[in-house]
């Protein structure tokens, strides 16, 4: 087994009590109090997430636009002014192999990859580098966390010192703060508003010590599975995987067909298959529907949980075509039981 | 239940003996580990279990997980409150949570379990 990375704020998670895991080859905290807690803190005040683990490269050079433009499914044209971008980047055979989130600031493109794709994603960089195109491994010296929850931008404003009210949904900003520029954007990954801050090793402790201190609530892995799943947005090696193209996802508004990306022609031979299709469901007992749970009238379980508010379980799939409209009823096998679920709308609030 | 008087299985059930009725539940440790339990599957009453074989399953927000016999018996009764309330098992893990009761087949078996002692030890032993 390889030694476990440990991030800028480990020891300060092991000072709080949090019980730590492994995940995407970092020691990180799966929850400080409970999942149920942590969940609740975002949906109805703040909470925030070490995501040290999260992959953050900074490309540069007069190229970098088009290389990326290459990788990305997603047109970037939204993407050049200040904002961030959800996309994919697909292999030669229109497989997803991996999603991101990119933009450009001060013509420096920040792209976001997911942890254990991180050294995929940096050898297909390398494989399809261009001319004048430099790479930096943000993670070397930098820090993500994410602050979220309806108080996140009332919260950070003031330990940032900062109207971050400022800044659009998905909008990108440097804000000076102890004299360390912080790259601050609109983002998240639990359907809330909020934010993500990419923040120098040294000076991150301190900000989240600060952040602790207006009473955000720290919150571990679990309770950002939940409020994901709630959300209903993807985890790639469950919903996303070399074996699932776009258009199989909730998402094939990535797909911008008026530009050349690599996968493109395989994709849109894809386009006139018959495929499996991702669904929400809700289950008729509280029973947590897992990843790889099968699917009596075909498909399977990509994630499951149950929803902390209303102890509801609800769960993300793929499902035949004749299953995949709303109100549609499928029976998933859990263990030794056949449960009934219903084809519901996602988000799931 | 003191947890001080209790036996310890390596898969970290505990086990009170009183008249060769033994109680069976899951220690603190095993509920730390997997947080907030959301179901537990109960066996039917009169099953008989064998040392070592799986009779339950816990399911928590985390993961699922099965629940071995640390002794061999029938068992007698199950821990109905749990369907309506398997939060017991995370709040009072060695009272309300407990899970099966046995009869006990073979009273030497208890000899296999740790003491609360050897217990502490051997979770020391555990790599996380």
């Amino acid at each position: 087994m390889t030694s476990l990375n440990k991030t800028a704020l480990t020891s300060l998670h092991h000072k709080l009590g949090a019980k730590c895991t492994s995940f995407a080859n970092h020691e990180l905290p799966i929850w400080f109090s409970t999942m149920k807690d942590e969940h609740l803190a975002v949906r109805n005040d703040a909470g925030m997430f070490d995501i040290a683990h999260m992959g953050v490269f900074l490309i540069t050079g007069s190229n970098s636009e088009s290389f990326l433009q290459k990788l990305s499914c997603n047109s970037l044209i939204k993407a050049r002014s200040d904002t961030m971008i959800y996309s994919m980047f697909l292999n030669e055979s229109g497989m997803i192999l991996d999603d991101v989130m990119l933009g450009c600031l001060d013509n420096s493109w920040y792209l976001v990859v997911n942890g254990a794709n991180k050294g995929k994603i940096r050898t297909w960089m390398q494989d399809h580098i261009m001319s004048d195109v430099m790479i930096r491994d943000c993670n070397i010296d930098q820090t993500l966390i994410a602050v979220q929850g309806p108080d996140a931008v009332n919260n950070l404003s003031q330990v940032l010192d900062s109207d971050l009210t400022k800044i659009k949904r998905f909008g990108m900003s440097l804000v000076s703060w102890q004299g360390s520029d912080v790259l601050t954007t609109r983002t998240g990954y639990t359907g809330e508003d909020g934010f993500e801050l990419l923040v120098a090793n040294e000076h991150i402790p301190q900000l989240w010590q600060a952040l602790l201190d207006t009473g955000i609530t720290p919150c571990g892995l679990a309770a950002r599975d939940s409020l994901r799943i709630e959300a209903g947005l993807p985890l790639y090696g469950q919903e996303l995987s070399e074996t699932i193209h776009p258009l199989m996802t909730r998402y094939a508004w990535v797909v911008k067909w008026d530009h050349d990306f690599i996968g493109k022609a395989s994709l849109h031979a894809l386009k006139t298959n018959s495929f499996q299709k991702a669904v929400g469901l809700e289950l008729s007992e509280k029973l947590i529907a897992r990843p790889n749970y099968v699917i009596q009238e075909g498909g399977v379980i990509t994630s499951g949980t149950l929803v902390p508010q209303t102890q509801t379980s609800i769960a993300l799939a793929f499902v035949e075509p004749d299953f995949s409209e709303l109100g549609s009823q499928v029976h998933v096998m859990i263990r030794n039981k056949v449960v009934a679920a219903s084809v519901v709308q996602v988000p799931f609030r | 239940m003191q947890e001080e008087t209790l036996r310890y299985s390596e898969d970290h059930e505990w086990v009170n003996v009183e008249n060769d009725i033994a109680t069976i539940g899951v220690s603190q440790y095993a509920i730390d580990e997997l947080g907030e339990i959301v179901f537990v599957e109960l066996p039917q009453k009169d099953t008989e279990i064998t040392q070592k074989s799986e009779f339950g399953t816990i399911e928590s927000v985390k993961t699922v997980s099965s629940i071995y016999a640390p002794v061999s018996g029938t068992i007698i009764d199950t821990n109905t409150a749990l369907a309506d309330q398997p939060n017991l098992v995370n709040s009072d893990p060695y009272n309300q949570g407990w899970i099966i009761k046995i009869h006990v087949a073979n009273v030497e078996e208890l000899d296999d379990l740790m003491t609360h002692e050897e217990y502490q030890l051997f979770l020391k032993t555990l790599v996380h």
